[in-house]
């Protein structure tokens, strides 16, 4: 259910706006929640809005015809998605569903689109955003193109030991769909750190053990 | 954390009772129920010394319904959380 949120400045995007402009776009922006699993917005549908995550976690995806999926980011409290619609009128760029109970905030895509043509500090935002999004995803393609999936799979099990990343628990099946490869062969290659001595697995967790090794692997020495 | 058990998920909705994730498991922790199977809870693995990850089960699996989950973590953080625990 939607409901009208009372602070705008909170979003991205609208911190450098003046209380006139800010009280002009509340009526537009609206709070919607979901459960965990929930469908959010599906690949290839008309753009509906804009949303920023305000508390939880959701997942952007992209799906085959055949079932595989490539996970293209978890989402946490702060950050927008769905904006490149917005921008060109086309459909939705990929599937969002909600990890962990969620709360959105939601700005129509034609709404959104007038907000920055009126204001240009949050086109500018708009822009600062995309820009570090590119160069995001230029780094994945470079992953999934150049490196094998031990380079890949160090890489991850680094970033998210490290807390560069949102904290979550992992299935073997969502480290495939994160680094491009299918479940099989995560687990061989666990096993293969594992029997190296990079890792160890135990009670719920795997732990990085030799973590100058895992480095090198990482880097594809 | 660590004095935790982390069992696997179980789908009995997919389970077909092959039995496949018996003879697979190294430390015979897993008997096959009625539903599916069940884990007991072995202190160490006598076969790979470690204790719930390796794994093999969800591995032979043919029908995904066996789901561990894991935590990723530095194994520093492990050793901290053991000493504030102990």
């Amino acid at each position: 259910m939607a409901t009208t949120v009372q602070k705008p400045s909170q979003l991205p995007f609208f911190a450098q706006l003046g209380e006139d402009d800010l009280l002009e776009i509340a009526p537009y922006i609206h709070e919607r929640t979901f459960s965990p699993g929930q469908m959010i917005i599906s690949e290839g549908e008309p753009c509906q809005a804009v949303y920023f995550v305000v508390q939880g976690l959701v997942r952007t995806r992209r799906l085959s015809l055949d079932g595989r999926e490539q996970v293209l980011a978890y989402l946490g409290p702060d950050e927008p998605f769905n904006l490149v619609p917005a921008l060109d009128g086309g459909p939705n760029l990929a599937s969002v569903d909600a990890v962990t109970k969620t709360m959105l905030y939601t700005i129509p895509c034609q709404r959104f689109h007038l907000i920055m043509r009126h204001h240009h500090q949050v086109a500018l935002a708009v822009l600062e955003r995309l820009a570090a999004e590119v160069r995001r995803l230029s780094d994945m393609v470079e992953d999934l193109a150049l490196h094998t999936v031990r380079t890949r799979l160090a890489r991850f099990l680094l970033a998210h030991a490290e807390g560069t990343q949102p904290p979550k628990r992992w299935t073997q099946e969502e480290i495939a769909g994160q680094i491009g490869t299918v479940r099989e062969m995560v687990g061989r290659t666990l096993r293969a750190f594992a029997m190296a001595g990079l890792i160890r697995r135990q009670r719920g967790r795997i732990m990085l053990v030799d973590r100058g090794r895992l480095e090198r692997e990482a880097t594809g020495g | 954390m660590s004095k935790v058990w982390a069992l696997p998920e179980v789908d009995e909705t997919r389970c077909t009772l092959c039995g496949l994730c018996v003879e697979a498991c190294p430390c015979h922790a897993v008997k096959l129920g009625d539903r599916g199977p069940i884990f007991s809870c072995p202190e160490v693995c006598p076969s790979t010394g470690c204790a719930y990850g390796c794994c093999l089960c969800e591995e032979v699996c043919p029908d995904g319904a066996i789901t561990y989950t894991f935590e990723i973590v530095l194994e520093a953080q492990e050793g901290i959380e053991a000493m504030s625990t102990a």
